[in-house]
């Protein structure tokens, strides 16, 4: 677990024909891409 | 997929992904890892399926401000934001603004940076999006003064 004195926006997306799925993020502490974001393929969702 | 922040537990991401591979529906797993957590009051979790399936918590102990909107293709969550108008400037570009996946959502999260973003401003960034049989795009910047103006170069040197 990590304190959070910063703050964190995410938008998580789908393309309407389902195709493309994605995770965008931003924060004011560093590195957000390491714990933030959690993806797999769309093949086994 | 997952985000996972707030006082962030890693963990709703990865057990979270299992939970879905295992077939639980986004609100299913939602439940799961809220019910397994004591210090659930703290997270803030949005999730969503290739069925376009969704979820999304934000604890009441999760700092203002804090938002989410939720549309048929999208979730937007926040937290620890200047204003209220954060998430409603992410939900409404996304709407509006064209183009392929990856460029409507930075253009969204760029939007939310515009409307105050992060209370102390941004330092970090990340774009990930996949595709049936691989990963499209995955960009990180770990540290910069304007991580998502980083972030919107790094994706057009990808398509030069």
């Amino acid at each position: 677990m990590k304190k959070s004195r910063t703050g964190t926006f995410s938008i998580l997306a789908i393309s309407p024909d389902s195709k493309l799925m994605g995770v965008a993020v931003a924060s004011g502490s560093t590195s957000v891409g390491d714990r933030v974001p959690h993806m797999q393929s769309l093949e086994s969702v | 997929m997952i985000a996972t922040q707030a006082y962030t537990n890693v963990a709703y991401g990865i057990k979270g992904l299992e939970l879905l591979a295992k077939g639980l529906s986004p609100k299913e797993t939602l439940n799961r890892l809220l019910m397994e957590d004591l210090g659930r009051e703290l997270r803030q979790v949005a999730i969503m399926d290739s069925k376009k399936r969704e979820a999304v918590f934000t604890g009441a102990g999760v700092p203002e401000w804090h938002g989410e909107a939720m549309g048929e293709n999208y979730i937007v969550i926040g937290n620890l934001l200047a204003g209220k108008n954060v998430i409603p400037s992410i939900a409404e570009e996304f709407e509006r603004t064209g183009g392929d996946l990856a460029w409507m959502m930075i253009k969204a999260l760029k939007a939310g940076s515009e409307s105050g973003g992060d209370q102390r401003g941004e330092k970090s960034a990340a774009l990930i999006v996949v595709g049936t049989e691989k990963v499209e795009v995955k960009i990180k910047v770990d540290e910069h003064k304007a991580p998502i103006n980083e972030l919107i170069r790094k994706l057009e040197i990808r398509r030069r």
